[in-house]
């Protein structure tokens, strides 16, 4: 579904991506795990065609959508009327934006501005435009950043139920239980490089360990 | 096509729910209604004059007292705050992150900068009704409108509108923050400030480089001529401007090719202004016609079948030069079919001291078809027979020229304050705040 072949990017002078190869097969629900600045989120804006490549090259036969962390699109603008907007552009029945809004809990906040929304809110007022879109590949970047418990295992369920419906699912996401519990493949990103992947059972190979994710993450 | 209106909408709501447009409005209402108080004012104290005297009231005309100074505002409003609207259109989807959720969804950068450009040239078209509502005022107070002179005024402050848009477009998508774009959006409209000033009163370079300031661009519009080239030079800035913007919002693109893509963009447009000046064509859209002969000379020197080549030996900062270029050449140049005018003068000739030592300077020289004669004067009434004798063309007849009546109006009070002051900007508070409560039922 998704090539990357010497993946390289460099900004302001400095190497911040170097010689990835990967690839994402349709269906799977890839996670992306790495330290603060291991280059997660410049590999999901490269993989967007948000940031020039350096080097090598990005294929894919599909369209995608990539959800930035940390944006607040469209401030002024009501949670309903954007979903609603989402759900016009992607020609959605009401019914599954309907859906939606339940799924993620987000009627008590239709009327509210996306800039007057807690992080939590906003977070899932995104995800639910994301998923409105019909892109098959979706990018996703912290999807569970600043939701509690319930509302990540929810989100959590949305994901999976996204996968069960024919989409596939590049996730980066920071909590490794979370990661473990919710991905099926993982790539290992550590200061720009990609030092591992495969599925949990491939890495504790690789690694030499019969731990959970976090300790394969840290024996890597 | 669902796509593309569900967008519009988006882009369109976008915008009104800022309070830049309400700002624009409130400032544009009241510099609008000072102004046009202001003109009305010395207006009706020569029209007070020009009353008892018929010879005095030719020289009043509302075009130039009335609304030129009126569409000034909307001169000023573009150049100092409309920049920093159109600034906030692009500048806000990048920092908000709507830039790549829309570059995400598909759309293409230049359609997301189309869309933009659309919206504020559609809200620019509205703010231009405060000026045009004060001349509506002026006719229902009994004052004479010129339409074609207004319309071109109208379309001259709408254009000079969109190239402030695109380039204020354009530095959204150069700049990294809004500041950064808004120093850039300012440094080329005050600039265009400071080379039409340092034009007018420095001469030298300043002088060279002040027919590409802005605000001369705007200025024979307001003298009520329709310059041909204008027509070409504008759009051809405006879409280079859009092209260029679309190109640097996009974060993906390689710097190398945005760099080439400018370096091509720059250059078409130092092409087509090097095009455009060589088209001399105006339209005269004055009603007292005061940029073209009679219709009668018209007539017959549109009648001259060969070349006629015009040397002048004169410097351009001479005063000659000017008078002769208003009065004579600019004229000859709308009717002659085929007419070349040369200027063989050094600058160095003529300098600050005075005149040059060369005794052929001052000399304009007229050649038709092997023969030549010359002359020194700047006046239509010694040039016209001159021209007529040389190109062997018939003078017109005397016929009796209508003379412009001109339209001496006096008012007692100031009129309209109550329309700019309080019922415009009371108007744009009631829809902002109904945009602010606005909340769309979800389907």
């Amino acid at each position: 579904m998704l090539e990357a072949r010497n993946l390289s990017v460099r900004l302001g002078g400095q190497p911040i991506l170097q010689g990835l190869n990967f690839e994402i097969q349709k269906g799977e629900r890839l996670g992306l795990i790495g330290p603060n600045g291991a280059g997660k989120t410049t590999l999901l804006e490269a993989l967007a065609g948000l940031l020039p490549l350096a080097e090598g090259r990005i294929e894919h036969r599909v369209q995608l959508f990539y959800l930035p962390d940390g944006i607040t699109p469209w401030a002024d603008l009501r949670v309903g009327e954007l979903m609603t907007t989402f759900q016009r552009l992607h020609h959605r029945e009401v019914g599954e934006r309907k859906r939606l809004t339940s799924d993620l809990d987000l009627e008590p906040v239709q009327g509210k501005r996306m800039r007057e929304l807690s992080k939590g809110n906003r977070k899932r007022a995104l995800l639910a435009l994301a998923f409105l879109t019909r892109a098959p590949l979706l990018l996703l970047d912290e999807p569970f950043d600043g939701l509690d418990i319930h509302q990540a295992r929810r989100a959590m369920d949305l994901i999976q139920a996204q996968q069960a419906s024919g989409r596939t699912l590049l996730l980066s996401i920071h909590e490794l239980r979370q990661a473990e519990g919710l991905c099926e493949r993982f790539l290992i990103l550590v200061a720009g490089r990609l030092v591992a992947s495969g599925t949990l059972g491939e890495l504790r190979a690789h690694t030499g360990t019969t731990d959970g994710l976090e300790e394969v993450f840290l024996a890597v | 096509m669902r796509f593309d209106v569900t967008l519009w909408r988006l882009e369109l709501r976008q915008f009104l729910t800022g309070r830049a447009w309400f700002g624009l409005t409130l400032i544009l209402s009241v510099l609008v209604g000072s102004t046009f108080a202001q003109a009305v004012g010395i207006f009706s104290e020569g029209s007070r004059s020009a009353l008892a005297s018929p010879d005095l009231a030719q020289g009043l005309n509302p075009y130039d007292g009335i609304l030129v100074p009126t569409f000034g505002s909307a001169y000023l409003v573009a150049t100092l705050l409309l920049p920093f609207v159109a600034i906030r259109q692009i500048g806000q989807d990048r920092e908000s992150g709507a830039l790549k959720l829309l570059l995400g969804l598909g759309c293409s950068p230049l359609r997301i900068v189309l869309r933009k450009f659309l919206v504020l040239a559609l809200a620019w078209a509205v703010f231009l009704l405060v000026p045009l509502s004060a001349a509506l005022l002026w006719m229902r107070l009994g004052g004479h409108v010129h339409g074609p002179a207004f319309a071109g005024l109208f379309l001259g402050h709408f254009c000079y509108g969109l190239v402030v848009i695109a380039l204020a477009l354009l530095a959204g998508s150069l700049g990294r923050s809004a500041a950064t774009a808004s120093l850039l959006v300012l440094a080329a409209t005050l600039g265009s400030w400071v080379l039409d000033f340092g034009g007018a009163a420095g001469g030298g370079w300043l002088s060279r480089l002040a027919p590409l300031s802005l605000t001369q661009a705007l200025r024979p519009l307001e003298r009520g001529l329709l310059p041909l080239g204008h027509l070409l030079t504008w759009p051809a800035l405006v879409m280079v401007a859009l092209a260029l913007a679309a190109c640097w919002l996009h974060p993906g693109r390689p710097i190398v090719r945005k760099g080439i893509s400018s370096l091509a963009g720059v250059a078409l447009v130092l092409l087509v202004f090097l095009g455009a000046a060589r088209i001399q064509h105006s339209w005269d859209l004055t009603e007292d016609r005061r940029h073209s002969f009679p219709i009668a000379v018209e007539r017959a020197l549109a009648g001259i079948p060969g070349h006629l080549e015009i040397e002048v030996r004169l410097d351009a900062e001479d005063p000659r030069w000017m008078d002769l270029d208003r009065g004579i050449l600019h004229r000859l140049q709308r009717v002659v079919p085929h007419l070349r005018v040369v200027r063989t003068i050094a600058t160095a000739a003529f300098g600050r001291t005075g005149p040059s030592s060369d005794d052929r300077y001052g000399e304009v020289i007229y050649r038709y078809q092997g023969r030549e004669d010359m002359s020194r004067s700047t006046s239509s009434e010694e040039i016209l027979p001159l021209i007529y004798t040389l190109t062997e063309t018939p003078p017109p007849a005397e016929g009796p020229e209508i003379a412009y009546p001109g339209y001496p109006r006096v008012l007692a009070s100031p009129p309209g304050m109550l329309w700019f002051r309080l019922f415009l900007p009371l108007l744009a508070l009631a829809l902002w705040a109904w945009q602010r409560i606005y909340n769309p039922k979800p389907i």
